[in-house]
């Protein structure tokens, strides 16, 4: 799913998107050299060192890769595992429009 | 060697597994079983006469057993057919370095791998077997809590009352700990009043600070203690705050990215 990933980062690099990881690898050392070896340039939460880590057990997550999709109001608008595209093109094109939005009236606030 | 292309991790209601090697899924339903408690880090009182045996350390035969389970997962063999080609080695390496923390890591593989025989309906009977023999010569082990994670091997009776003679015999913090977490999950997590169960407010009291895995059992005991309810993870629902570090140990906080779409993604290098 890298490639995937690092896909998204790359389509979206001057869009309000993110990926932020949970990961459950064994030690800091493994999370690590899994982001030089992988290339990977999003953050990730460490999970405690292994699966049925504190954030996985209180989010009840016991499959992996499980993914959710936050709007840039942190509303969780998707949870899966695919068809993951359309949804983030979507909530992009909301978010930018928020944003527009948002500067729009801040310039007409400013007449 | 790893791939670039991510393994799925599943879990199949006793464990979660990919390829060769499993990791213990922390969710076990277990029964409750009551059980003579001694909290605190105090010593147990030692009440046999005769000197209990003490297990040695030998870096060596450390680096050795290490090297043998390595070569267990890495086998290109299937999950049985690995157990049944390794299964003589470890047996053999146990025999031969007996009295030492590396024999008690050997016969917790055997424990361990018993998994593989619970088609033939004799796993548990014959982790027990094992676990007996470990017990008896290396009590003050420091190495038991793992008896705690490799739990999915023993029937629930016999989950509480080893878990239950952990608490009593052992040494260790660490040991204890992992004892109280097994029996933890074992019953409801809280009572009517909502008070968290004995061996829960043993893992958030005097053990708090105990380490489990890079994490405590502080920690951990507060996840289960606090599950994020189901409606509060539906579509539709604002995503509670995830309060952590990153890959560096600086603290990080999912609220730090609003105003973007997140896609939050729960992943290893598996």
């Amino acid at each position: 799913m890298y490639p995937h990933e690092r896909s998204l980062v790359e389509k979206y690099a001057d869009a309000p998107f993110a990926i932020v990881g949970v990961n459950s690898d064994d030690s800091l050392e493994a999370l690590n050299a899994a982001m030089t070896d992988e290339n990977l340039t999003w953050s990730s939460f460490f999970d405690g060192g292994g699966t049925g880590g504190p954030i996985a057990v209180q989010w009840g997550v016991t499959g992996w890769p499980t993914v959710y999709i936050l709007d840039h109001k942190g509303v969780i608008r998707y949870k899966g595992r695919s068809d993951l595209d359309e949804t983030i093109a979507e909530l992009v094109a909301e978010a930018e429009k928020a944003k527009a939005g948002a500067q729009a009236a801040a310039a007409g606030a400013g007449q | 060697m790893r791939s670039s292309v991510r393994r799925m991790l599943y879990y199949d209601g006793m464990m979660t597994h990919t390829k060769n090697t499993f990791i213990t899924a922390a969710a076990l339903p277990l029964v409750l079983m009551p059980v003579a408690t001694a909290h605190g880090s105090a010593l147990p009182q030692v009440t046999q006469q005769h000197q209990q045996p003490v297990t040695r350390v030998d870096d060596e035969a450390d680096r050795l057993i290490k090297e043998l389970i390595t070569e267990s997962e890495e086998s290109d063999l299937g999950y049985v057919e690995a157990y049944k080609a390794f299964k003589p080695k470890f047996e053999q390496f146990a025999a031969d370095h007996r009295g030492t923390e590396a024999e008690v890591r050997a016969l917790l593989w055997l424990i361990q791998q018993t998994w593989w025989l619970r088609a033939e309906g004799t796993m548990s009977e014959a982790a027990m077997a094992l676990t007996e023999d470990l017990l008896e010569r290396h009590p003050k082990s420091k190495q038991l809590d793992l008896l705690v994670e490799f739990q999915y091997v023993f029937t629930k009776e016999q989950r509480a009352a080893l878990f239950g003679s952990l608490l009593k015999d052992s040494p260790h913090a660490h040991v204890k700990a992992a004892a109280h977490f097994g029996l933890a999950k074992s019953g409801p997590a809280k009572n009517e009043d909502g008070e968290p169960n004995e061996h829960y407010q043993a893992l958030l009291g005097p053990y708090a600070n105990v380490k489990w895995r890079e994490s405590t059992y502080g920690a951990i005991a507060n996840s289960y203690l606090n599950p994020h309810p189901a409606e509060a993870l539906a579509v539709g629902a604002v995503a509670p705050e995830i309060e952590g570090t990153n890959h560096e140990g600086k603290p990080m906080k999912l609220s730090d990215y609003r105003g973007t779409v997140i896609m939050l993604d729960f992943w290893g290098n598996w």
